[in-house]
């Protein structure tokens, strides 16, 4: 085994938090007393090579993790939470974890791949989400079309995206800006719709809340929500093809065009003044007890990265694998898995070297 | 007199030295399209008029067009109704035009829109000494004697500088083309294949460092 450096406290909460685990949980699985792990998190002892590998076998990292010396600390407000009252503490620590690791892998993309450089506009200064959407479309000359794919759309104007393998649906999705480059954080146990949405909320959450905003909490997450409305669903568009008064079996079959949740586009035809206040609750109540409240039947097809697709590929046709990805960057596989949307465990990947022959 | 070939500019080095002859840019030319292209998407909504892509595609790229070209001292020019900006010092404009396609050796250009009188007038104000055929009959023979090339933008992003004559109403004759660029570096606005054609997709290339 090849370790370089001291050992690193910070990796080792990083590893303990993203597993959700608590201090005293590690302590037992890695046979140390509380005080002890206690003094190693907080760096005040330096662990034996024994110790360390109790503790990643413990938090089923590697042992090298815990040697890497840099580690990007995440600042609490960097990431948001769509609703912090259902999220827990361990949920949060964990998907901001993740968020830390993803860095990490996010430097490595780049070191090796030519990725599209962040075009995203800083729009902070614009106070009507409604607005700041028009004029990125706009910007991007997206016109009033919808938008096929928004992983596709973040990925081609440089955002690095990595899924949430969170296993909660209390997580939706975060954002952040680190050096320069935007991430987008994707819970992938959502419906399609739901992460078409989020995408979509994380993209206003990073060219409105970028420059730091004066606004918390509720309100910037109403900001970002607006913003992901009126950017997935163009009011013209909207406008154009929805009549007064639409029936629920229209809004249904609508929502395919742009990719939306039926709550979603109900929502957004009440706010365009096509329904009104009774309208939108008797349709509110007819989707739910049809299921669209709590999934979303008849739903569009789940998007996925396109760029991890391409680097897979890539690696593939030079003989390497996720395991590679997980051995360069001391992560565990799994960790590889969680963040590339599943691509990276497609059993369907052809093996190189391996061939097909008759067997008489 | 017999007709004469056409000039084409294809490598980037011959189509800088072109422009910059013409005292135009590359990057200019690439605005003008960019500008035109996010206008054409945003006149796709269905509230906008059945031709309202290309109107605004149109208006902002002759707004493009002369808001690049003033900054090198060119002037706005509105010869016989056009739309254009005129070389201070040198016999040539330019207009804004709307194309079925750019770039192409196999399939020359044509107006998205049919050309009117006064565009056809103007394109031929320095056309005796190359085509006589071409005057129509109703022409004075007092034309403004200036090159007309128009800055050609397709809607798959190619672009190219073209200094053609026009004849009932569409571009008869191509004296020179200069290939600005093929639109590869468009965002491809494709088709998605799902219940609405319309929806823009997005092509993302990676590549090995």
């Amino acid at each position: 085994m090849t370790t370089h450096g001291p050992f690193n406290h910070l990796r080792l909460i990083l590893a303990r938090k993203r597993r959700k685990m608590t201090a005293i949980q590690v302590a037992e699985a890695a046979k140390l007393s509380r005080v002890h792990l206690s003094r190693i998190e907080t760096g005040q002892n330096e662990p034996t090579m024994e110790t360390i590998e109790a503790l990643a076998k413990a938090t089923r990292y590697p042992v090298e993790f815990f040697f890497v010396p840099d580690t990007c600390e995440l600042p609490a407000e960097a990431v948001s939470f769509r609703s912090l009252k259902r999220t827990s503490v361990r949920e949060r620590e964990a998907a901001r974890a993740a968020g830390e690791i993803g860095v990490d892998v996010g430097q490595w993309l780049s070191d090796e791949f030519n990725l599209p450089d962040p075009v995203l506009p800083d729009m902070g200064y614009e106070p009507d989400p409604a607005t700041a959407a028009r004029a990125l479309r706009q910007a991007w000359g997206l016109g009033e079309k919808p938008i096929a794919s928004m992983i596709a759309l973040l990925e081609a104007k440089g955002v690095r995206v990595f899924s949430l393998a969170e296993e909660t649906l209390n997580v939706d999705a975060f954002s952040f800006w680190q050096d320069g480059v935007p991430y987008v954080f994707l819970n992938t146990m959502k419906t399609a719709e739901h992460g078409v949405m989020d995408a979509a909320h994380e993209l206003g959450h990073l060219i409105l809340h970028a420059g730091g905003n004066t606004l918390h909490g509720r309100d910037v997450e109403r900001e970002a929500n607006a913003f992901a409305s009126s950017f997935l669903m163009p009011s013209e568009d909207v406008r154009g093809r929805v009549p007064r008064a639409p029936s629920v079996h229209l809004i249904l079959k609508l929502k395919k065009r742009w990719r939306v949740s039926a709550m979603a586009l109900a929502y957004r035809v009440h706010r365009l003044g096509l329904l009104t206040d009774w309208q939108y609750r008797s349709m509110c109540i007819d989707l739910t007890q049809r299921g669209y409240r709590t999934g979303e039947p008849d739903g569009t097809e789940r998007d996925k990265s396109r760029v991890w697709k391409q680097v897979l590929d890539h690696l593939w046709r030079e003989g390497k694998t996720k395991e590679t990805i997980a051995r360069v960057l001391h992560l565990p596989v799994d960790e590889i898995e969680k963040l590339t949307f599943g691509l990276a465990s497609d059993p369907l990947r052809p093996i190189k070297g391996q061939q097909l022959r008759v067997v008489k | 007199m017999s007709r004469a070939a056409t000039k084409v500019f294809i490598d980037d080095i011959d189509v800088e030295r072109r422009l910059s002859e013409l005292n135009m840019d590359r990057q200019d030319i690439l605005d003008i399209r960019d500008v035109a292209a996010s206008m054409h998407a945003t006149g796709s909504s269905p509230l906008f008029p059945a031709n309202g892509a290309g109107q605004l595609a149109y208006q902002y790229g002759t707004r493009e067009l002369r808001a690049t070209h003033l900054k090198r001292g060119w002037v706005i020019d509105q010869s016989y109704g056009t739309n254009g900006v005129r070389h201070p010092d040198r016999k040539i404009v330019v207009l804004y035009q709307n194309v079925d396609v750019a770039c192409s050796l196999s399939d020359l250009p044509q107006a998205r829109s049919r050309k009117g009188a006064g565009s056809e007038r103007l394109s031929q104000g320095s056309a005796f000494d190359l085509i006589e055929e071409v005057v129509p009959s109703t022409h004075t023979g007092e034309g403004l004697d200036v090159e007309v090339w128009y800055v050609m933008v397709a809607q798959d992003g190619a672009v190219e500088v073209t200094h053609a004559l026009i004849r009932g109403g569409e571009f008869s004759d191509f004296i020179e083309r200069i290939f600005v660029h093929d639109g590869s570096d468009f965002d491809p606005l494709e088709d998605d294949g799902s219940l609405d054609d319309d929806a823009v997709d997005f092509d993302i290339t990676i590549s090995r460092k």
